[in-house]
């Protein structure tokens, strides 16, 4: 009977620990889906992602209490800039707008008005200089060749239109994020292809966000010596590296491995990321891989 | 209209010679009653094109770089300094519209430019469409021999040194352009003069 009650009890706290930490997870996330939002509405989250970024690592390290108590002031945090952040996203809309409005009015005057604002700016200038006939016979300037000023308005026209698409389209039209392996200097190269079991493998982990927003993005790294096995692998991972990255940041993490037994393996680092839109984790996709043979003596030569 | 008025400043000029630019444009206004700063337009337009003469300021280098008649000189490093500028610090909406537009006009037309105003100093040798063609294509050439050259540097081909390298380009020749044409402005006649 003992028995029953103690492994009902052990049931019940597991059940409770799983459910707490599901519901931090989903305070996190809540909390990221906080952060995305205020990015969107061009607010700078630099100082949130940091906090939250806290929070994950102090999960990851076991302390979960502190963890709940940032997660829980970042989406007060959010919540509080909101309001104003949506105010300042439409001011500046409007003042876009105006400011173009008024460019436009600008630019029409100057040229309705051009001989009165031009000639009176030079014979403000020249009026005291003397006039006599007998001049180059030939323009002395392209400034004022009406054959020139319609070239110039083609290549204005056509700039223009160019900036004005990209503006409208979006500087973040082909959203990526990209993962890359580095070698023991923190640059590209320098690999270890052969290494000496026991022997420690020091390197790196690069992350890219271009998603046009801040994203949490989840790196898992396997080593295996299977070679047949394509990413996302369904085995688990030797280290899980997490993060959120603002938009254009890179995140560099160094690795340090060890191979016990001899053979040829793969280092395989897969790149996921919990979506900004439904906030659910996805594989992107990339993935890098090193192979390295581990041997018991190094070959020479 | 155009026309009317530059006809009046044609038969004024022909009438008195060597008048003041104000006395000519006083002339014209009240005889056909219009504004002064149309008139002016009109004469400022005739002086682009050749038609006539100004004369005023001293025919010496030093007057020529200070004066009316360098203005074109100190617009242009003016620009280049305002393009380093926003390369500099415009980072964000709406400053990087400039930073685009000097930018552009930085690499596609000023080398060119001012290549083209060393090299023909006078003003009058090209056409004003043969000048400005001549500035994108002498752009478009010399910036990326700028490029081949920065790439053997221990610098390479980044931002700062391609700032660096071309607006250092464009003020060199800018200055070049500028001494020469002072010096042809100090030769010129001045047949106004006494």
């Amino acid at each position: 009977m003992k028995r029953w009650l103690l492994a009902l009890a052990l049931a019940v706290a597991l059940t409770a620990l799983v459910a707490l930490a599901q519901a931090q997870q989903y305070s996190a996330l809540e909390a990221y889906q906080y952060i995305v939002e205020l990015s969107r509405l061009g607010a700078n989250v630099s100082s949130l992602v940091d906090e939250l970024n806290r929070a994950i690592y102090l999960e990851s390290q076991g302390y979960g209490a502190n963890a709940s108590l940032i997660i829980s002031n970042v989406v007060e945090e959010a919540i509080a800039e909101l309001p104003s952040a949506e105010e300042m996203h439409l001011l500046a809309i409007v003042g876009d707008y105006a400011s173009l409005a008024m460019a436009v009015i600008i630019i029409a005057v100057v040229y309705v008005k051009r001989r009165e604002l031009v000639g009176g700016l030079w014979l403000r200038v020249r009026g005291s200089n003397r006039v006599r006939g007998g001049g180059p016979g030939r323009p002395r300037t392209f400034l004022f060749d009406s054959e020139v000023l319609s070239v110039v308005l083609a290549i204005v026209i056509v700039l223009i239109t160019f900036v004005a698409a990209q503006s409208f389209v979006g500087a973040n039209t082909q959203p990526f994020t990209a993962i890359a392996i580095l070698g023991p200097n923190g640059k590209i190269g320098g690999y270890p292809s052969t290494v000496l079991i026991g022997q420690p493998i020091n390197l790196y982990i690069y992350v890219y966000n271009h998603m046009g927003v801040p994203t949490w993005l989840v790196v898992r790294l396997y080593v295996t010596n299977n070679t047949g096995l394509e990413p996302p692998l369904n085995m688990t991972p030797i280290a899980v590296y997490q993060r959120v990255l603002l938009n254009n940041e890179s995140w560099l993490i160094p690795i340090t491995i060890t191979l016990n037994s001899t053979g040829t393996y793969r280092l395989i680092g897969e790149l996921w990321m919990y979506s900004p839109s439904n906030l659910t984790l996805t594989y992107t996709g990339n993935y890098v891989q090193l192979w390295i043979n581990a041997t018991q003596v190094m070959p020479s030569g | 209209m155009a026309s009317d008025v530059r006809e009046a400043i044609r038969r004024v000029i022909n009438a008195r010679q060597c008048s003041t630019v104000g006395e000519v444009v006083d002339a014209v206004a009240r005889q056909l009653g219009v504004r002064r700063s149309v008139v002016a337009y009109e004469l400022m337009m005739m002086w682009k094109r050749g038609e006539v003469e100004l004369e005023g300021v001293p025919r010496n280098p030093v007057a020529y770089v200070f004066s009316i008649e360098g203005l074109w000189y100190w617009v242009s490093i003016a620009l280049v300094a305002a393009s380093v500028l926003v390369v500099i610090y415009a980072k964000t909406a709406p400053l990087i519209y400039i930073r685009y537009g000097l930018g552009a006009l930085m690499i596609l037309f000023m080398p060119g430019y001012a290549l083209v105003e060393a090299l023909y100093p006078r003003g009058d040798e090209l056409g004003p469409l043969e000048r400005l063609a001549l500035s994108i294509g002498l752009s478009l050439a010399v910036v990326p021999l700028i490029g081949l050259i920065l790439n053997y540097t221990p610098w390479g081909i980044r931002l700062v040194p391609i700032l660096i390298s071309t607006n250092a380009f464009t003020t060199a020749l800018l200055t070049i352009a500028l001494i020469r044409k002072a010096r042809l402005f100090a030769l010129g006649d001045e047949r106004c003069r006494g």
